[in-house]
C-alpha cells in the first residue's frame, strides 16, 4: 500500500515536471528521489500556515521557494550522493507539488482545512488572470477541504424530542440535573435554530436593509456573523446569506480598490488581528493602506467579493481557535 | 543562451581546438554522444536539453522522419528565415541556446546558397534539440525542435525497441511531425519498402508508449515539387491515404503540409509551416480548469 502511494506521487511529479517545462524527464528513481526530498521539506522545516501560505505565493508569481531548492540539493547530496543542477522549472514545479503533497498527504484535517482555505484565499490575485496559475487540474483538487471539514465536525440533526422541549419549559428545567450527551446534542441543535432566528433579524434590520452601498452591506452581515457566531463549526449557509443580502440584482462591479477605500473609510474592524499572509482584504483593511498591486483594479460583483471575504474571515476564525476543539 | 555557454566551459572533459575553415564531415564524425560540443550553443542531447529550460514553459516540436528527407534542411530553412528577417509573423526573434547547431545545420546543407550540394546530412552522434526564443507582444515564446538524425529513426528506431523506449523526450513529447519525402510514396515499389520501414517505426513508438500521452500529431510532406507528371501525383495521393491511415491508428492528424523545405523564395507553404510551428507555442498552454476560478464557480452552482 505504501509502495502504492509512493509510486503514484512518483508518477504525479514525473507528470507535473514535464508539464512545467522539463523536456527530457527524469527517471522514476531521480524523481522518487525528489518526491522523498519533498516529503521531508513538510516534516523537517517548521511548516505551518504561514510557511504554506509564503510558498503559495510564489507559487502564484510563478516563482519558486528558495529555501526549497536548498533543502532539496542538501538531502539528495546527503542521501542519495547525488550531485543535482535542476533548471528553474524544476524547483517552480516542485514548489507546486509541495503544496499539493501538504494537502494531499496530510492526515491532520484541521491542517488540511487551513492550508485549503489559504490556497483558496490567495487565489484573488489571480482574478481575471487565471492563465497565469499552472497545473490547475491538480490545483483545483486542493479547494473545499474546509467544506468537507467544517461538515464533519457538526452534522446537524434534529435530535430535539418533545420530552426535551418540555423539559425546558417545566418548573424546574434543568435545574440540579447531569446534562446527558444526547440532551447537550438536542441543546445544540436548539442553539442553533437560535442563532438562525437572530441572524434572519438582523438580516432584516433595517442597518442592512437600508445599506445602499452593496459591499458595505456585506462587511456589515459579515461582521455580525462572524462576531456573534456562537461556535466556529456552527453552520453557515453563505448562499442564503448573499440571498438576503442581495435581495435586488446588482449588476454593477467595482475595482477592489474602490470597494477597500470605501470600507476603510467608515472604520469597520473585522477581526482584531489578521494571522494568514493570505487573507490579502483583511490585511489591507487592518493597515488601512491600499498598495499599488494591480489585482486591485480588478473588479468586483458585491457577492464575488462577499465571497472572498466571508472565506477569509473563516480562515481568521479557525486559525484564532487552532488546535482547541 | 548563456547556459550553454557555462555548460561548455564548466564541462571537465579537455577540449580539442578546432581549426578554422573545418571540414563538415569530418567535424561532424568526430561528434560522440555523452561527449561536449566543440561550438558554444551547439544543438543539444537527451543530458543538456533540461539546463537551458528557464522558466518559461517552452513548447518541444518533436520531427520524425528517414534519412535525408530534408528534416534538418526544413530546420536550416526556419533558421535562415529568422536571421532573415528577424521574425515568423508576429513573433520576433530573440534568443536561441543553440545558435551553433543551427549554423552547423545551415552550413552542411547550404540551404540558401546552392540546395544541391547536400553532402552532409546530420548524424546520429549529434545534438538534436535546438532552441529558438520569441516575443509576442510582452509575451516571451520557446520553441524547441527535436531534430534527431534520420538514421537513428530509420535503422535504429525500427530494430531495437528499447532505444525508443530510452527516448523519453519522444515519450513525453507533445508534438510530433511526421516528415514525409514525396518520392517515397509516388513510385509503388520504393513505397512499399517505405511503407514497411514507416509501418515498423510506428509499432516500436507505440510499443515504447509514445502515443499513451496526448498528442498533436502532424504531417508534412516534403519536396512536393517532384510532383511532375499525372501518374505521380495519382500514385502519390492513394499511397498518401494509406500513410495518414497507418497514423491515425495512433491517433488524430491535426494537420497536413505540404512543402519543399529548401526553397526558400515565394515559398508560402514552408513559411505557413513556420508560422504554425512559432504559433504552437501558445496553443499548448495548459488549459484554463473552470473551476479555478472557485468563487465563480460557486456562485453559479
Amino acid at each position: 500500500m505504501e509502495q502504492n502511494k509512493k509510486l503514484t506521487m512518483i508518477e504525479k511529479l514525473n507528470n507535473l515536471l514535464i508539464r512545467g517545462g522539463l523536456i527530457s524527464p527524469y527517471n522514476e528513481e531521480q524523481t522518487g528521489h525528489l518526491v522523498e526530498a519533498c516529503r521531508h521539506y513538510l516534516v523537517e522545516e517548521d511548516f505551518d500556515e504561514n510557511f504554506f501560505s509564503k510558498i503559495v505565493a510564489l507559487y502564484v508569481e510563478g516563482g519558486y521557494d528558495e529555501d526549497l531548492q536548498k533543502f532539496v540539493l542538501e538531502f539528495i547530496v546527503e542521501n542519495y550522493n547525488e550531485d543535482s543542477n535542476m533548471p528553474s522549472c524544476v524547483w517552480q514545479t516542485l514548489t507546486f507539488f509541495v503544496i499539493y503533497l501538504s494537502l494531499k498527504e496530510n492526515d491532520d484535517a484541521e491542517m488540511q482545512a487551513i492550508y485549503s482555505c489559504s490556497l483558496q484565499n490567495r487565489l484573488i490575485e489571480c482574478k481575471g488572470r487565471w492563465k497565469i496559475l499552472r497545473f490547475q487540474k491538480e490545483l483545483v483538487e486542493l479547494f473545499y477541504y474546509m467544506d468537507s471539514y467544517m461538515e464533519d465536525k457538526y452534522e446537524i440533526k434534529d435530535v430535539c424530542s418533545i420530552d426535551v422541549l418540555k423539559q425546558i419549559y417545566s418548573e424546574n428545567g434543568f435545574q440540579g440535573q447531569v446534562i446527558s450527551s444526547n440532551t447537550a446534542l438536542a441543546l445544540k441543535f436548539i442553539g442553533q435554530n437560535a442563532w438562525e432566528f437572530r441572524m434572519n433579524s438582523f438580516l432584516n434590520s433595517s442597518k442592512v436593509k437600508e445599506e445602499k452601498n452593496p459591499y458595505i452591506r456585506a462587511v456589515t452581515v459579515l461582521e455580525y456573523v462572524f462576531i456573534n457566531k456562537p461556535w466556529f463549526y456552527m453552520p453557515v449557509d453563505l448562499k442564503y446569506l448573499l440571498k438576503e443580502t442581495f435581495s435586488r440584482p446588482i449588476n454593477k462591479a467595482l475595482p477592489l480598490r474602490t470597494i477597500l477605500k470605501s470600507i476603510i473609510d467608515i472604520g469597520i474592524v473585522l477581526v482584531e488581528e489578521v494571522n494568514s499572509n493570505s487573507s490579502k482584504i483583511l490585511q489591507i483593511l487592518e493597515k488601512g493602506e491600499i498598495p499599488e498591486d494591480s489585482y486591485l483594479d480588478e473588479r468586483f460583483m458585491p457577492n464575488e467579493f462577499m465571497v472572498y471575504l466571508y472565506n477569509e474571515l473563516l480562515l481568521e476564525a479557525k486559525l484564532k481557535v487552532y488546535g482547541t476543539e | 543562451m548563456e547556459q550553454n555557454k557555462i555548460d561548455l566551459i564548466q564541462t571537465d572533459s579537455p577540449k580539442t581546438q578546432s581549426s578554422a575553415g573545418v571540414n563538415a564531415e569530418s567535424f561532424l564524425s568526430s561528434q560522440k554522444e555523452g561527449s561536449s560540443s566543440r561550438f558554444y550553443c551547439d544543438a543539444l542531447y537527451d543530458y543538456s536539453i533540461n539546463n537551458v529550460i528557464g522558466s518559461l514553459v517552452p513548447h518541444l516540436i518533436t520531427l520524425v522522419g528517414f534519412s535525408e528527407i530534408g528534416k534538418s534542411t526544413f530546420v536550416s530553412s526556419m533558421y535562415h528565415e529568422l536571421m532573415i528577417n528577424g521574425c515568423i509573423g508576429e513573433y520576433q526573434f530573440i534568443d536561441s541556446d543553440t545558435f551553433a547547431g543551427f549554423e552547423r545545420r545551415a552550413y552542411v546543407r547550404n540551404a540558401k546558397i546552392s540546395p544541391e550540394r547536400r553532402l552532409a546530412r546530420t548524424t546520429n552522434q549529434e545534438g538534436y534539440f535546438l532552441t529558438m526564443e520569441f516575443i509576442k507582444g510582452h509575451e516571451q515564446k520557446k520553441l524547441i525542435i527535436s531534430d534527431r538524425s534520420g538514421e537513428t529513426y530509420q535503422k535504429v528506431y525500427t530494430s531495437d525497441l528499447n532505444a525508443v523506449k530510452k527516448d523519453v523526450a519522444l515519450i513525453n513529447s507533445p508534438h510530433i511531425i511526421f516528415f514525409i519525402d514525396v518520392s517515397s510514396l509516388m513510385n509503388d515499389t520504393e513505397f512499399l519498402s517505405f511503407k514497411d520501414s514507416f509501418g515498423l517505426l510506428l509499432t516500436r513508438m507505440q510499443q515504447a508508449d509514445v502515443f499513451v500521452n496526448r498528442k498533436t500529431l502532424d504531417i508534412l510532406f516534403n519536396q512536393s515539387d517532384k510532383l511532375v507528371t499525372d501518374k505521380q501525383k495519382k500514385i502519390f495521393e492513394e499511397n498518401a491515404v494509406t500513410i495518414k491511415q497507418m497514423i491515425k491508428e495512433h491517433g488524430n492528424i491535426s494537420q497536413e503540409f505540404n512543402i519543399i523545405s529548401n526553397r526558400m523564395v515565394d515559398n508560402e507553404g514552408l513559411n505557413n509551416v513556420f508560422k504554425y510551428m512559432v504559433s504552437s507555442c501558445d496553443a499548448f498552454n495548459e488549459d484554463v480548469v473552470e473551476n479555478v476560478d472557485w468563487v465563480s464557480s460557486f456562485l453559479k452552482d
